[in-house]
């Protein structure tokens, strides 16, 4: 006896069988001893809950922890659950089969496999472990009976003999293989139909004789095979209540009819009809004595039953195959000219096509009085083939079937009719939302894509998303399985095609369907994943290729798409990996407070339970930190290398991965590295006090309590950088062999001269030399204490420093460097002429050494002259020294009309002759630069532009007419949308403001309102401080 | 006074469950195995230093306490009933005099440890973790029982948990890896529940929500746990704004 109530196994985890065996070796494997019948019965249970809960998220770490306590195949299974679980079958398949027979797990999953491949309704996931099982060693050793295991072995059992059977091998060893396994272990291998095969062979030779669709055009009909068949059938023992007996006589008279023994067939079925009837009898009397089968359902049951289904089916395949060949009769006598006789024939064929009891007739009456059986759905389609002959051969019109156009669309479809299937289906269109025209039109959406109509979709799939996304969306909702699976359709057409212009629109199609999937309401958290992603992807690639508008737009539509997705899937796992790359977005596109900011919601929620979540997390971490150093909150800095610090000493990150110990080693070397420089970066504040205290002092010399406070600060400076000192030497001692020495011990020779240790400092440098010649701060180690002071926003000491350097003895990336960092566009408000003054003369200086130098390597890299020609002109207006600047300018501009840096050109030029009070020229070249604009391609950020800087060479004007003149500009820039614009467009917004506020004033309005309004909008603009002084 | 009214309302139930034993049939032979012999009786007292057991009308022999190897029987009325209270958290009934009086009758007669571990447990989860930590040492050298198995896994559980209450992780972690490797269904939901709170506590709380789940969606055997680990698991769910706090409820 078997033991097969299933039910009783429902509460208990669907894994603790396997685990009887498993354990020892598990144990034995594993020296961190975790408990793997729960950890599986966890992946069972959460996946059981999947209607209830979504528990995909914890589901994730869990396998992430399963990962590291058990080898890999065992992982896998559970892998294998969780896309069986999410109805992804084929990966399912595929992660099992991976698992070799060889593999100690190798039972365990066979079993598995069987299991959910059952409970999602798998045939072929169900046929592949029941192969594996009796192809491999497994069959030898049966599960204990009374065990789920065992009844999981009996109906692999029938779905191998099926297998088995179907063997191409014509000695059938399989077949006999399994028998005599059967036989050994005692188990009854359940026998197939004895009439199967006359039923494979006669289902073959119909396709071939009606030319169905999928047979191929040479395929002929075994005509020995079936007559040998036949002779064993006729010599059959047989009963009076041997149901398959009587199947096999209604399958004799089908091969004959196929034969072309039409009479003999007929006569078969003839004979047997009294029989067939008592035969019948019995089959209705044991189905009313079934008390599980409701009253309906027996009514079902013996239509679907009776011998007569197929009896009516078989005369009526009889019929026609007897009217076809009276018809060819016919034309052939036509031929002959016997028209007579053709006549006759033409009239038999009617009547055995559409006469009273003909072949029409007989489909017609399997349909209607054997629902549910093979035969009927068959009749379907026999029954329309009969209407066409009807019109094709005698122009006479029959009534269409009584049955449901889904059913018949669905029985053509079955068959690959797809055309015809369509044309069912499309009945449903216009009709009232029911439950079958929902079917009807979610299966014309492959039937039109099968047989290639793909313009047809669009009206299924907007009748579905009108009349249907509300209606009976639930347990099926078509709308968005019917985009995912168009979806799919455009992406195997991107993947075939060759042309790149025709992929490129298989893969908008493709993603518009994807999106539209989400329009249904159902959706997943894994697609709205995929969309944001893409847009993230776009947003990185377009900003790569400098398309900064269009980037930002893709990096908004990113960031709202992952903000949607975690607001409607907060708890899952996608919303994790969101936030983490709406921080990468936001890091890249320089947001970095809101990067910050989603790095730590990241990092409240990302799992860290094996060594590589730990290692990522303190990788995150340190993601952080950089984004509080690049926004200079070196506090935060400190305090967050801090954590990170302590999430590494309480966290185990034991491992022999040398991947992951390497990173470790970068994370530990780098964040002491960052702490140090952060600490550096905190001491600029007293060294800013201690120069104003300075320049203070300078006025009044004779302050003896200034003096002692600028004692004091020097002190507490000394200090501060002694301190230094002892942090980058322990640091250069402990990392001996990192990568950053040299930057590091650059920076040590810049505290020995900020301390005025020269000796100390050229010992430092000198070491350097010798240990990294080729190192980049090596070339640039003069100008070491010049970066000292920049990194300290001292310009003026900076430029101090560089009375003392020869300009002929540095590099071209020097100088280069040089021209960066002293170049003034436009003076801060805090800065003083004198420091102006240095800065340009540093410039002036060094474009001058530059210039020459580039002229001498490539005199034709225009754009590389001019990139040094215009930062000389600034450097010379910023002295005062015009028209040697508009010299330069005016050359530059007839050089190179459109170069890249035309617009600078211009601007300065412009600003010249602001200064110059020649209205006129300011008003010319900024008219000039406004056609040119309009000429090039649309760019919001350069129209700006174009109209501040104009606006703002008005800003000494003392006329009212060019005060308003330069108000109107400022008027059209100040309310430009910000969130469109790049960042430096944002400060010439704010620029558009101020100038704004200016010119009201000097027209004698009310500027607070307006002042008011700046600084709530911009608080820490640049423009703050000359705002509140207006 | 209160404690009397426990003590009486302990032993009214007993009376009761006494006469549903009988009913059922239940076996209420005692076996002591000594030295390699099985005794049997219908009764078993502890006095003046020794086991005493019915034997029938022969009346009792008394063995000394060291020859005993284990007292197998059925749970005694009283701890059965102490027992129910404490699988459904009523830890301050059993942790009451009444519950140390249990313990104290059961040193020797082979339910010592259970009572230990559910009075010692109980003593934990009203604020007296120090109190329990001798209680539940001392209990290891108490007369074996039927399943010393469970009974030592318990104690562990019962230490690791005091351990954890007064704030000594690490003690909690290796008192709890002493017995992971072939845990008992009894256990489990107090050994996950306190590897949730030892992750709770260093930061993990994704991994805590794990251990948390094994016992609310895993075990049968303790009501108590189970809805503590429901609690955690809202409580993390809350902090983190995840609407599925809502839902927990439900499982």
């Amino acid at each position: 006896m078997i033991y097969r109530k299933k039910h009783l196994y429902l509460k208990k985890s669907s894994l603790s069988f396997l685990v009887v065996s498993a354990l020892t070796s598990v144990f034995t494997l594993n020296t961190n001893a975790q408990n793997m019948e729960d950890d599986f019965a966890l992946v069972d249970s959460f996946l059981s809950l999947r209607q209830q809960v979504d528990l995909m998220k914890e589901l994730d770490i869990h396998l992430r922890l399963l990962r590291e306590r058990y080898p890999a195949n065992v992982v896998s299974i559970q892998e294998a659950k969780i896309a069986y679980a999410k109805n992804q079958k084929s990966k399912a398949r595929s992660i099992f089969a991976k698992i070799k027979n060889t593999d100690p797990f190798y039972g365990e999953m066979v079993f598995t496999f069987f299991k959910y491949a059952t409970q999602q309704n798998d045939v072929s996931g169900k046929q592949d472990a029941a192969t594996m099982f009796f192809e491999s060693n497994l069959k030898d050793k049966l599960p204990e009976p009374n065990t789920e295991r065992r009844d999981l072995l009996m109906d692999m059992v029938e779905i191998y003999e099926k297998v088995a059977r179907k063997d191409n091998d014509k000695e059938k060893k399989k077949l006999a293989a399994f028998k005599e396994w059967g036989k050994k272990h005692g188990i009854e291998i359940p026998d197939a139909p004895p009439i199967q095969d006359l039923i494979d062979l006669n289902d073959l030779a119909e396709k071939i004789a009606l030319k169905d669709k999928g047979v191929a055009a040479d395929a002929k009909i075994d005509v020995k095979a079936l007559e040998q068949l036949i002779k064993i059938q006729i010599e059959a023992e047989w009963g009076p209540n041997d149901y398959w007996f009587f199947k096999g006589v209604v399958e004799r008279a089908r091969a004959q009819a196929l034969l072309g023994q039409h009479d003999k067939a007929l006569t078969t079925l003839d004979t047997f009809y009294p029989k067939f009837k008592k035969m019948d009898e019995q089959i209705f009397k044991s189905i009313d004595e079934d008390k599980t089968i409701s009253s309906a359902d027996k009514i079902i049951a013996k239509q679907a039953a009776s011998i007569f289904g197929g009896v009516r089916y078989v005369k009526g395949l009889a019929y026609l195959f007897k009217a076809k060949k009276l018809k060819f009769k016919a034309g052939e006598l036509m031929k002959k000219k016997k028209k007579g006789e053709a006549d006759k024939a033409m009239e038999e064929a009617k009547g055995l096509l559409i006469g009273r009891t003909g072949a029409a007739v007989q489909f017609y009456l399997a349909t209607l009085k054997n629902k549910g059986s093979q035969e009927a759905f068959k009749s379907i389609l026999r029954y329309d083939y009969c209407r066409d002959l009807a019109k094709k051969w005698f122009d006479k019109s029959m009534k269409e079937l009584k049955a449901a156009p889904l059913e018949i669309g669905k029985a053509y479809y079955s068959l690959k009719y797809y055309d015809k299937a369509r044309e069912y289906f499309e009945k449903y269109v216009e009709m009232d939302p029911s439950a079958e025209a929902y079917e009807a039109i979610y299966y014309a959406i492959p039937a039109s894509v099968k047989a290639e109509k793909l313009d047809a979709v669009e009206k299924y799939l907007s009748v579905l998303q009108e009349k249907y996304i509300s209606f009976n969306k639930k347990p099926k909702d078509y709308f968005t399985k019917s985009c995912l699976y168009l979806s799919g359709v455009y992406r195997t057409k991107m993947n075939e095609e060759q042309d790149a212009a025709k992929k490129k629109e298989y893969d908008r199609i493709r993603t518009e369907y994807y999106e539209r999937s989400l329009q249904g309401g159902g959706g997943s958290a894994n697609i709205s994943y995929v969309l944001a992603n893409k847009a993230f992807k776009a947003a990185v690639d377009l900003q790569k290729a400098k398309k900064r508008t269009e980037a930002k737009v893709q990096y908004k539509k990113a960031i709202d798409s992952f903000s949607k997705l975690i607001s409607k899937y907060p708890s899952s796992s996608e919303a994790v990996k969101a936030y983490k790359q709406m921080a990468v977005l936001h890091e890249y596109f320089k947001d970095l407070k809101s990067a910050g900011e989603m790095y730590e919601e990241y990092l409240k929620r990302v799992a860290t339970p094996d060594v590589a979540g730990r290692v990522d997390k303190a990788q995150n971490m340190f993601g952080v930190v950089n984004i509080y150093f690049k926004g200079e909150q070196y506090d935060k800095v400190i305090s967050s290398i801090e954590g990170l610090q302590d999430y590494i000493k309480k966290e185990n990150f034991k491992t022999d991965n040398q991947e992951l110990i390497k990173k470790m080693k970068g994370l530990d070397e780098n964040s002491s590295l960052l702490r140090m420089y952060a600490m550096d970066k905190l001491t600029a504040p007293k060294k800013k006090e201690f120069r104003v205290l300075k320049k203070e002092l300078k006025e009044k010399p004779d302050d003896a309590e200034l003096k002692a406070k600028l004692d004091e600060a020097k002190k507490a400076i000394d200090a501060d950088l002694n301190k230094m000192v002892t942090e980058f030497d322990g640091w250069i001692n402990k990392y001996s062999q990192s990568e950053q020495i040299p930057v590091a011990m650059a920076r040590l020779g810049g505290l020995y001269q900020e301390l005025s240790n020269s000796a100390k400092a050229k010992a430092v440098y000198e070491k350097l030399r010798r240990l990294y010649p080729d190192h980049e701060v090596v070339k640039q180690i003069s100008l070491n204490i010049v970066r000292v002071h920049l990194d300290n926003e001292d310009l003026e000491s900076a430029a101090g420093a560089l009375k003392d350097v020869k300009m002929a003895d540095l590099d071209d990336d020097s100088l280069r460097f040089l021209l960066k960092a002293f170049l003034v566009e436009e003076k801060p408000e805090d800065m003083d002429d004198a420091t102006l003054k240095a800065c340009s003369e540093v410039v002036l200086k060094t474009a001058t050494e530059l210039r020459p130098r580039y002229e001498k390597k490539d005199k034709d890299n225009i754009n590389q002259l001019h990139w040094t020609d215009y930062r000389k002109a600034r450097a010379l207006f910023n002295l005062g020294r015009f028209s040697e600047a508009k010299s330069i300018l005016e050359k530059a501009a007839t050089e190179k009309p459109l170069g890249p840096y035309i617009f600078d050109i211009r601007f300065l030029q412009g600003a010249i002759a602001s200064k110059e009070n020649d209205y006129k020229t300011v008003s010319s070249i900024y008219s000039k630069l406004m056609a040119l604009s309009a000429r090039m391609e649309p760019d919001l950020n350069r129209d700006v532009r174009i109209k501040v800087e104009w606006s703002s060479a008005y800003k000494d004007a003392t006329d009212e007419a060019l005060i308003r003149k330069g108000s109107g500009l400022a008027l059209m820039s100040k309310d430009s949308n910000v969130d469109s614009l790049e960042d430096e467009t944002v400060v010439q917004v704010q620029k558009a403001w101020y100038l704004y506020i200016h010119y009201s004033k000097a027209l004698g309005q009310d500027i607070n309102e307006l002042k008011k309004s700046f600084l709530q909008k911009f608080p820490t603009s640049q423009y703050a401080i000359p705002v509140r002084r207006l | 006074m209160k404690n009397i009214i426990i003590a009486v309302c302990f032993l009214s139930i007993s009376l009761g469950l006494m006469a549903q034993d009988q009913k059922m049939g239940r076996s209420n032979v005692i076996e002591i195995h000594t030295g390699g012999k099985v005794l049997r009786g219908p009764e078993v007292t502890y006095k003046g230093g020794k086991v005493h057991l019915a034997i029938g009308e022969m009346g009792t022999t008394g063995y000394e306490i060291d020859k005993i190897s284990k007292i197998v029987s059925p749970m005694p009325t009283r701890l059965r009933q102490m027992w129910g209270a404490f699988l459904a958290g009523k830890f301050d009934l059993v942790a009451g005099k009444a519950g140390q009086a249990v313990m104290e009758e059961q040193r020797f007669l082979g339910w010592g440890k259970r009572a230990a571990f559910a009075y010692g447990y109980s003593l934990i989860k009203t604020g007296k973790a120090k109190e329990a930590q001798p209680v539940l040492r001392r209990s290891n050298g108490y007369v074996r029982g039927g399943d010393d198995k469970l009974d030592k896994q318990l104690v562990a559980l019962g230490l690791a948990a005091a351990e954890l209450a007064n704030n000594k992780d690490s003690a909690a972690k290796s008192q709890i890896k002493k017995i992971v490797k072939d845990l008992l269904p009894e256990s489990k939901p107090i050994y996950y529940n306190i590897e949730g709170d030892l992750f709770t506590k260093a930061g993990d709380e994704n991994q805590a929500v794990l251990s948390y789940y094994k016992t609310l969606l895993l075990d049968n055997t303790n009501p108590y746990e189970r809805a503590y680990a429901k609690a955690k698991i809202q409580a993390v769910y809350k902090k983190l704004k995840d609407p599925r706090a809502e839902k927990i409820k439900k499982l």
